[in-house]
């Protein structure tokens, strides 16, 4: 049954929001799967969707939202669009959980960590000193030295990395299934950024969890991710395995975005390729392809009709015409 | 020819601790070295980048130049005249000439002016009379690629990188020489990072305009800067050309920098960490090489002796011990701050 190797499985997911100028249609028909023991990497550029789609998967848009009724958003074989109040307060933070951007403003500041830490664990039927046990390997276990003592510290007495690395031990004391990381160490600097890859490396092996790594740097997607998804205002145009993306790029946005990453191009050069042109405004959508405005490639069926999804081979797909005309 | 900037052994303190309170907690020493001992020159039309992990004193450095820090030792000579000991009223007129861009473009602009006026403002702060600022503006935003449209707009209604450009429109306001970039392209997009860069080349092709770019982002800097200045600590531990210290990293932080930026390609990954630990507190600089905490090179004379700041190749200076490490010598050092496994 392919349901059981998916710990999530996002089908034909269309979000869209009323706005004042009218609907504003953020996502559209977003197949997503999240194999067991898997990292899936989601890049793309800001306005392209990655935080709605983050949201709809775990109920928490904003009311003037509709997902269409196509959707779904299976996870371990139930769907989360059908779960109720209390289903979903198990979903958030114990199946599911998450590690965000910013560790400062992720951290109650005026809670030390070790209460923070326990207040996860308040369905379990612990003790304090347990729950107290547990918090504290825990830090252990994501390389904060002196763990028992630090648990009676409080976030603005940890470094920028160290908080990091206790929103990655919080994220793990429930044991989930799926850890969604939301560019996790874009606030970092580049060696604490190094140290905090590997250490999500060494705990994937200790916990048998799936990832979710949101991430607009090319750079750790190679280095952390399995397989990669890649996301232009609200569809997905190609997704892979991270050695086809990376050497086997098929849409024009996906090898353009690697064009123009600065850490791509060997020969130092003060001229830097960019993607000209803007985002489109998702109110008003255009006729053909998503990307036909700024792509370098178009020709006559992308003004027509928007592309379907067409598989390159294996488990690489893109949403181009040249890929179907290939 | 003198070079535009000179900056020579500057040193930025700053007090931590007022005297009773220096006196209670048995401080012999209340201050902190922001800056220590820094040196280097800037030419015209040349771009100089300032490297660092957060902390290391680059923005103090660059905020000492513009004089909104006071600097406590050394000089800093713009075309020959003496900057340090200037009063506030007098530094004005340097800052006609020294521009500033700062580091998160939204926020550095103010939320209740308009783009016109945000870009007008200088005229009004410098008392310039001779120009239109309304008529400056106009030429100021095409200069930086934006319609004239975004005049009435406010700082919530642009994009990050219009924001950028809005932001180097007000730097090159009062045809400055030099300008200061404090991490002119932190939380852009790789396409408009790119177009941002080529913007700040093109004005510096067309006005003669010199650089100091201060940020972390190692692949970015290397394809704008001339030099580079590593720093640690608040001193500078390598200097040379931006080719050269790329090509062959003379100190192991550097070393350690180039190797924590991630390739995209998921064909090289890395299984080794090159640099651990932290950067440590200005409170307790490590005795002997200051970076001997992290170093995976250290040796027994790392821990007592301060390595001099010394010419390693012509034009390269390090300071270090042992310049050139062979990155197959390293051995992991500072374990204190990764699990134990």
């Amino acid at each position: 049954m392919s349901t059981s190797e998916n710990v999530l499985d996002v089908r034909d997911l269309s979000v869209s929001f009323n706005t004042a100028r009218g609907s504003l249609r953020a996502l559209r028909h977003i197949d997503l799967k999240v194999p067991q023991n898997k990292i899936v990497g989601i890049v793309g550029e800001s306005g392209c969707g990655k935080s709605t789609l983050i949201n709809s998967l775990l109920r928490l848009l904003a009311p003037n939202a509709v997902v269409d009724d196509n959707s779904e958003i299976i996870f371990e074989g139930e769907d989360v669009m059908e779960m109720g109040k209390s289903d979903l307060q198990g979903l958030r933070g114990q199946r599911i959980s998450m590690i965000f951007q910013d560790p400062m403003t992720a951290l109650n500041p005026v809670i030390s960590i070790g209460a923070q830490m326990s207040d996860i664990l308040y369905r379990q039927k612990l003790t304090k000193a347990q729950k107290r046990e547990r918090a504290a390997a825990m830090l252990a276990q994501v390389g904060i030295p002196d763990s028992v003592r630090r648990l009676d510290d409080y976030p603005h007495q940890f470094s920028g990395g160290m908080r990091q690395r206790i929103c990655i031990a919080m994220a793990l004391m429930m044991n989930p299934s799926l850890l969604i990381a939301d560019e996790p160490t874009t606030a970092l600097d580049v060696t604490l950024e190094a140290q905090i890859i590997h250490l999500m490396k060494e705990l994937r092996e200790d916990f048998e969890c799936s990832m979710l790594f949101v991430s607009h740097n090319l750079g750790l997607i190679a280095e952390l991710c399995d397989e990669v998804i890649v996301m232009y205002a609200g569809e997905v145009v190609e997704q892979g395995n991270v050695h086809d993306l990376f050497h086997r790029a098929q849409h024009p946005y996906t090898q353009m975005l690697l064009e123009c990453d600065p850490a791509r191009i060997s020969e130092t050069r003060k001229d830097l390729p960019t993607i000209s042109g803007s985002v489109p405004d998702l109110v008003d959508l255009p006729q053909g392809c998503i990307f036909s405005p700024r792509c370098p490639k178009r020709y006559e069926p992308c003004n027509e009709s928007p592309p379907g999804t067409f598989e390159v081979g294996g488990q690489h797909s893109a949403r181009c015409f040249k890929v179907r005309d290939a | 020819m003198p070079d535009l900037l000179e900056v020579e052994h500057l040193r930025v303190r700053f007090r931590t601790a007022g005297l009773v309170q220096a006196l209670l907690k048995g401080l012999d020493d209340p201050f902190i070295d922001a800056v220590m001992d820094v040196s280097f020159s800037l030419a015209k039309g040349e771009t100089f980048g300032l490297v660092g992990e957060s902390g290391s004193g680059k923005t103090t450095l660059g905020r000492a130049i513009i004089g909104l820090v006071q600097a406590q030792e050394g000089s800093i000579k713009f075309e020959g005249k003496e900057l340090v000991g200037l009063k506030d009223s007098q530094y004005q007129e340097v800052r006609r000439n020294i521009a500033m861009m700062f580091q998160d473009p939204i926020a550095s602009l103010s939320p209740r002016k308009k783009v016109r006026s945000q870009i007008a403002e200088p005229f009004k702060i410098h008392n310039i009379k001779d120009k239109d600022p309304d008529q400056e503006a106009r030429r100021l935003l095409k200069l930086v690629g934006l319609h004239e449209g975004f005049l009435e707009a406010y700082p919530h209604q642009l994009s990050g990188g219009q924001a950028r450009r809005v932001g180097v429109a007000r730097a090159l306001s009062l045809d400055p020489k030099v300008i200061i970039a404090d991490e002119p392209t932190a939380g852009l997009d790789v396409s408009v990072q790119g177009e941002i860069l080529n913007l700040m080349n093109r004005l510096q092709r067309e006005l003669g305009l010199s650089y100091l770019i201060i940020t972390h982002n190692l692949p970015v800097v290397r394809h704008v800067s001339d030099r580079l200045a590593i720093m640690y600590l608040g001193r500078f531990v390598e200097t040379g050309t931006t080719t050269e210290i790329f090509e062959k990293p003379a100190h192991p932080y550097t070393l350690g920098l180039l190797a924590a930026v991630p390739e995209p390609d998921p064909d090289k990954r890395r299984d080794k960490l090159e640099l651990e630990g932290e950067i440590p507190s200005l409170m307790s600089r490590p005795k002997g090489c200051e970076f001997h905490t992290r170093c995976p090179f250290a040796q027994e004379k790392c821990l007592s002796e301060a390595p001099v700041y010394k010419e390693v190749a012509p034009g390269h200076f390090a300071s270090c011990h042992f310049p050139f490490p062979d990155p197959a010598d390293a051995k992991a050092v500072g374990r204190h701050a990764m699990p134990e496994t």
